[in-house]
C-alpha cells in the first residue's frame, strides 16, 4: 500500500513538474528522489513507473480533450512506424529520464552518507 | 569507486539530455517533440473546437462575435470594417498560421532559414526578382489613412494578437517540425502574398521565349509558334459567332541553327502547365435559367496544397458589409465570392505585362550604369545573403537593378525587366472596396483599381445583370509590338503606358445570354489587335464551356455544378478524330502494321470523356505526349531538354500541313510526314501504356487508376498529403489535371442572385492547417465527387441555427 502511495504522490510530481516546466523537469524530479528517497532499493525503478503512469495519464488526458488517434496516424506516417511505437517510445523516455535521474541522486546521496 | 560510479550516472543523464535537446538530422530535438503537455502531443489538444472561447484583440472597436459552422466555416460579425478584419486575421491566424509565414517567407526568399540550403535556389529565384523589395516599398507607399492600409494593418494586429496570446498547444504542428517559432506579421506582408500572386499568374517571359525559339529555328516560326492571334477563337468577349472560329496560319518551317541557346531563365518560372494551370468562370443570364435569376460559377485552378491556398470565411458589417467566399490567408476581404447583391469570380488573363531590355552598359563585366538617351544611368547594386537555421551564412549574390527593373546577364546580353509587378498596387484596395457594391456596375467600378496580376472579371448580380471584364494593368507597346527583346537605350521604346478601362475586353447582357471565360485570349484579333499577350495556350475549356451553355436555356444551379466536373475535352474532340484520320489514310496506302490497327481501334472505342472508369482516356493522352516529342525535337537543345513546348493550339496550326519540314523527326535517317508522326504517336502510346500499366483488356488502364490528383502538404511531407484522390476529368477538362496531378480546380463555387442569394461551395481540403483537426482535409471526398455543399449565410448571429454552431468565439478590445 505504501509502495502504491509512494509511487502515486511521485506521478503527481513528475506530472505537475511536466506541466510547469516540460521534459526537462522529468530528470530534476528524478535527481530529486534519488536524493530522499527512503526506499533503500531500486529509486530508479521507482521514479521510472511513477514517470512513465505520469506522462500515460497526461497522455490520456489529451487522448480525451483532443484527437490524439488522428494525430499519431500522421505522426506515424512521417516516421513510418505505428503510431503506438511513437506513444511507447515517448513513455519510455519518460523512464529513462526519471531513472537516470534517480541514479545520480541516489549516487549523490551514498557519497554523502558515512563509509 | 562511490566517485566513479556519480560520475558515471550523472554522465548518462547529462548526455541523455543533451541528446534529446539537439536536432538529430532533419528531426527536430526530440525531448521537446514528445514532451506530452507542451511537444507534438499538445497538437492533438488544439485540434478539437473549443464550444465557447474568449479572446481580445488591442485597438478593437467593438466586441465581436465569431461563430463556426459545421463546415468550419467562420462567420465574422462586428461593428466596423476594421473590427471584421482584425478578427478575420485572427481568425486566419488561428487556423493557417504555418501558412501565413511560409508564403510569406517563399516570397521574401528567407526559406532556408528554416530548411537549410535545400531552399538555396527557391530563395535566390525571389530574390533575384526582388520581389520582397518591391512589396515593401509599394506598402510603404500606401496612403496611411486610405483604406486599403487600414485594412492591412487590422489584418496584421489581428494576425499578430493570436501570436501573442497563442498557448504552447496551439504552435502549429509544422513550427514543431521545424523547430522554429512564428514571425511577427508585418501588414506589407500582404503584398508579399499579392507578389506570389503576381509570379505565379503573370511571370510569362514571353520576350525571352520567343528570342530562344528565334534562335534555335529562326524568327518566323518563333513568331508562329508564339503568336499574339489565337489560332482558335472563341474569345472571352462575344464577337457574335455562335461557334468557334478556327483561323489557322501555317507555321513557317524551322531554320535550324548552330547555336545552342542557355535554357538560363531570369530567374526561373514555373514551367507551363497546359493541363492544370489555369481558371474557369461563367454567367448564365436570368432568361437561360429556370427560375429567372443569374447563376455565376467560377473555380480557378491552381497548384492543389494541404492545408489549401483557399480559406472559406463570411464577414457582416450590418449597413457595411456582408460578404462570404474563399479569401487567401493573408489578404484581408474575400478574394472569390458574393455578397447579399453581387457575386464574381476570376481567371487568370495570361496577358503579357512584363519587357526585356536590351541594355548598353558602361562595363560589361561589372555594370554600374546603363545608357538611355545618350546618358548614363546608375545601375542599383544589392547584396542579399542566406543564412541556415542556425543563422550561419550560406551564401550571398549580389544583384543589379537597372532604373527599369532586375538587371541580368542572359545569354551574354544584359537584359533588364520591366513588369507591371513592380509598379504600386492597388489590387488589395480594389477588392476591399468592391465587396459593398450592391451591383454589378458598382463591382465593375470598384475593381477599376484592380491592376496586377491581370484578371477576367466576371461578375453578375441580383437584378440579372451579367458582365466580364479583362482587368489590369496591360502595358501599351510602341508599335504595337510585345513578346520581344527590346532595345533598352532609347525612352522611346518603353511602355506609353497602360490601356485605359474603356479599352479592355469587356461584355455586358450580351445576347447570347451567358459569359464565359477560361484563360483564351480575351479579345478577337478582328475586333481589337492590339497586343495583349502571346502563346495562349488553352482554347479548349472555352470551347468547351461555350458548347455546353449555347445548349442549355433553363439552367439551374445543379446543372450548372455539374459543368464544373464535365468530362468531356474540346481537346479530345479535335485530336482523336486526327489520329483516326491518320490511321485510316496509312490503311488505304496499306501501311499499317497489326499493332498501329490495334491502337487506332483502341482509340476509336473511346467517348472522348475522361471518366473515372475510363480505359482509354491514358491512351490518348500518352498519344498526344508522344506526339509532342516526335514534333518538337528542332527545338531541344544539345543536352536534349526541350527549350520550349509549343501549345497543343500550335499543334492545332501545323497539322494542316502535312509535309511541313516540322513533321520530320531529325534523329532519323527518313523523312517523316504528318500521318507517319501521328502513327508513330499512337503506337508509342499504345506500347508504352501496356508496358506501364498492363493490358488493356484488365483493367489496369481505369483513368481513376492511373491518374490521380497528388495534393501535397506544403512541406511535400508523404503522410500530411492526399495523395491518389481521383478527379473526373484530364488534360484541358473543365475540372483539369496536370500532368503530374499537382495542379487542378483549387476552389469551386456557384451562386445563385435569386432576391435570397444562395452559395454551395467547395475546396480539396479543409479549414484547419492542423493535421490532427477533422477540418483539415473532411472536403476532399466532395471535391473528388464533384459535389458542392451549400454554404450558410446568416445576416445576424441568430440566423445561424444553434445545432450548426461548433464553436463560438467572443473577442473583445484590449486598453493598448
Amino acid at each position: 500500500m505504501r509502495t502504491l502511495l509512494r509511487l502515486a504522490l511521485l506521478g503527481t510530481a513528475f506530472a505537475l513538474a511536466t506541466v510547469a516546466l516540460g521534459w526537462i523537469a522529468v530528470p530534476a524530479v528524478g535527481v530529486l528522489w534519488g536524493l530522499v528517497s527512503s526506499a533503500p532499493h531500486r529509486p530508479a525503478l521507482t521514479a521510472s513507473a511513477a514517470a512513465l503512469l505520469a506522462w500515460a495519464v497526461l497522455l490520456t488526458w489529451t487522448a480525451f480533450a483532443g484527437r490524439l488517434s488522428a494525430l499519431l496516424e500522421r505522426m506515424g506516417g512521417i516516421l513510418q512506424v505505428p503510431g503506438i511505437i511513437l506513444l511507447i517510445a515517448t513513455l519510455g523516455l519518460a523512464g529513462v529520464l526519471a531513472a537516470l535521474g534517480a541514479l545520480g541522486g541516489a549516487e549523490i546521496r551514498r557519497l554523502r552518507a558515512p563509509l | 569507486m562511490r566517485f566513479m560510479r556519480l560520475l558515471v550516472s550523472a554522465l548518462a543523464l547529462v548526455i541523455f539530455v543533451a541528446g534529446l535537446s539537439t536536432r538529430l538530422g532533419p528531426l527536430p530535438p526530440l525531448g521537446h517533440l514528445l514532451d506530452p503537455v507542451h511537444g507534438v502531443w499538445a497538437v492533438a489538444r488544439s485540434a478539437k473546437p473549443v464550444a465557447m472561447t474568449r479572446a481580445a484583440i488591442p485597438g478593437l472597436d467593438a466586441e465581436v462575435r465569431v461563430l463556426v459552422d459545421r463546415r468550419g466555416v467562420p462567420h465574422i460579425f462586428a461593428t466596423t470594417e476594421a473590427d471584421a478584419y482584425r478578427a478575420q486575421g485572427y481568425i486566419v491566424a488561428r487556423d493557417r498560421l504555418f501558412q501565413l509565414e511560409l508564403q510569406t517567407r517563399a516570397t521574401a526568399g528567407r526559406l532556408t532559414e528554416w530548411v537549410d540550403s535545400v531552399a538555396l535556389s527557391a530563395d535566390r529565384a525571389m530574390r533575384a526578382l526582388d520581389l520582397a523589395g518591391y512589396a515593401d516599398r509599394h506598402f510603404a507607399e500606401l496612403d496611411t489613412r486610405g483604406q486599403e492600409a487600414q485594412a492591412l494593418r487590422a489584418f496584421a494586429d489581428g494576425v499578430n494578437a493570436w501570436i501573442d496570446r497563442m498557448r504552447a498547444r496551439d504552435l502549429p504542428f509544422e513550427y514543431r517540425l521545424l523547430d522554429v517559432r512564428p514571425e511577427r506579421w508585418r501588414p506589407a506582408n500582404t503584398f508579399y502574398l499579392l507578389q506570389r500572386m503576381n509570379w505565379t499568374l503573370a511571370y510569362g517571359q514571353h520576350g525571352l521565349k520567343r528570342q530562344r525559339v528565334a534562335v534555335h529555328v529562326g524568327g518566323l516560326a518563333a513568331d508562329a509558334l508564339l503568336s499574339s492571334q489565337s489560332p482558335i477563337q472563341e474569345p472571352i468577349q462575344p464577337n457574335g459567332q455562335d461557334e468557334p472560329r478556327f483561323e489557322v496560319a501555317p507555321i513557317p518551317p524551322p531554320i535550324v541553327s548552330n547555336r545552342v541557346a542557355s535554357i538560363t531563365d531570369f530567374p526561373s518560372a514555373a514551367p507551363p502547365l497546359d493541363g492544370g494551370l489555369g481558371s474557369n468562370n461563367w454567367a448564365v443570364a436570368p432568361e437561360r435559367t429556370l427560375r429567372g435569376h443569374a447563376i455565376l460559377a467560377g473555380d480557378p485552378h491552381l497548384e492543389l496544397t494541404l492545408p489549401s491556398i483557399w480559406y472559406e470565411i463570411h464577414l457582416v458589417v450590418p449597413g457595411i458589409m456582408d460578404v462570404y467566399g474563399a479569401t487567401i490567408p493573408g489578404a484581408p476581404g474575400i478574394i472569390i465570392g458574393f455578397n447579399r447583391d453581387v457575386a464574381w469570380s476570376f481567371t487568370n488573363t495570361e496577358a503579357d505585362v512584363m519587357d526585356f531590355y536590351r541594355e548598353i552598359v558602361d562595363d560589361s563585366s561589372q555594370p554600374r550604369s546603363t545608357q538611355l538617351d545618350g546618358e548614363w544611368v546608375p545601375v542599383r547594386e544589392r547584396v542579399e545573403e542566406y543564412h541556415d537555421p542556425r543563422g550561419q551564412l550560406i551564401a550571398a549574390d549580389t544583384f543589379l537593378t537597372s532604373h527599369r527593373g532586375p538587371l541580368r546577364l542572359i545569354d551574354g546580353d544584359w537584359l533588364s525587366l520591366r513588369w507591371t509587378a513592380f509598379e504600386p498596387s492597388h489590387t488589395m484596395g480594389a477588392m476591399v472596396e468592391a465587396a459593398r457594391a450592391k451591383s454589378a456596375p458598382e463591382w465593375l467600378e470598384a475593381m477599376e483599381r484592380f491592376d496586377v496580376p491581370p484578371q477576367n472579371t466576371l461578375v453578375a448580380d441580383r437584378a440579372g445583370t451579367i458582365a466580364i471584364r479583362s482587368t489590369g494593368r496591360f502595358p501599351l507597346r510602341p508599335g504595337n509590338q510585345g513578346g520581344r527583346i527590346v532595345d533598352g537605350s532609347a525612352s522611346r521604346n518603353d511602355w506609353m503606358g497602360s490601356w485605359p478601362v474603356e479599352r479592355m475586353p469587356f461584355a455586358v447582357n450580351p445576347a447570347q445570354g451567358y459569359l464565359a471565360s477560361a484563360n483564351q485570349q480575351p479579345i478577337d484579333p478582328a475586333v481589337d489587335s492590339t497586343y495583349l499577350g502571346a502563346d495562349w495556350r488553352q482554347p479548349w475549356r472555352a470551347l468547351r464551356i461555350n458548347q455546353l451553355l449555347r445548349r442549355g436555356m433553363a439552367w439551374t444551379p445543379d446543372a450548372i455544378a455539374e459543368l464544373q466536373t464535365d468530362a468531356g475535352s474540346a481537346r479530345a474532340d479535335h485530336f482523336v478524330p486526327v489520329f483516326l484520320a491518320a490511321v485510316d489514310r496509312l490503311k488505304q496506302n496499306n501501311a499499317v502494321d497489326p499493332e498501329l490497327r490495334n491502337a487506332g481501334r483502341r482509340l476509336a472505342e473511346w467517348d472522348r470523356r475522361y471518366g473515372l472508369d475510363s480505359e482509354r482516356a491514358i491512351l490518348f493522352e500518352l498519344a498526344m505526349d508522344e506526339l509532342t516529342v516526335r514534333t518538337w525535337d528542332e527545338l531541344e537543345n544539345e543536352a536534349g531538354r526541350r527549350i520550349y513546348t509549343p501549345s497543343s493550339a500550335a499543334l492545332t496550326a501545323l497539322l494542316q500541313d502535312s509535309v511541313s519540314l516540322w513533321w520530320d523527326d531529325q534523329r532519323t535517317a527518313v523523312r517523316e510526314t504528318r500521318d507517319s508522326i501521328l502513327a508513330q504517336s499512337l503506337r508509342g502510346a499504345l506500347q508504352s501504356a501496356t508496358e506501364r500499366y498492363g493490358d488493356p483488356e484488365e483493367g489496369g488502364w481505369r483513368w481513376s487508376r492511373v491518374r490521380t490528383m497528388r495534393i501535397y502538404h506544403l512541406l511535400r511531407i508523404p503522410a500530411l498529403s492526399a495523395l491518389d484522390v481521383p478527379n473526373e476529368g484530364g488534360t484541358a477538362t473543365l475540372s483539369p489535371m496536370s500532368a503530374g496531378g499537382t495542379h487542378g480546380a483549387s476552389w469551386r463555387m456557384v451562386v445563385e442572385l435569386a432576391p435570397e442569394v444562395r452559395g454551395w461551395t467547395v475546396y480539396p481540403g479543409g479549414q484547419s492547417g492542423n493535421p490532427a483537426s477533422a477540418f483539415y482535409d473532411d472536403r476532399i471526398p466532395q471535391w473528388s465527387a464533384g459535389a458542392l455543399e451549400p454554404v450558410s449565410f446568416p445576416s445576424a448571429p441568430n440566423d445561424l441555427a444553434p445545432d450548426s454552431v461548433v464553436a463560438r468565439l467572443v473577442i473583445t478590445p484590449t486598453r493598448q
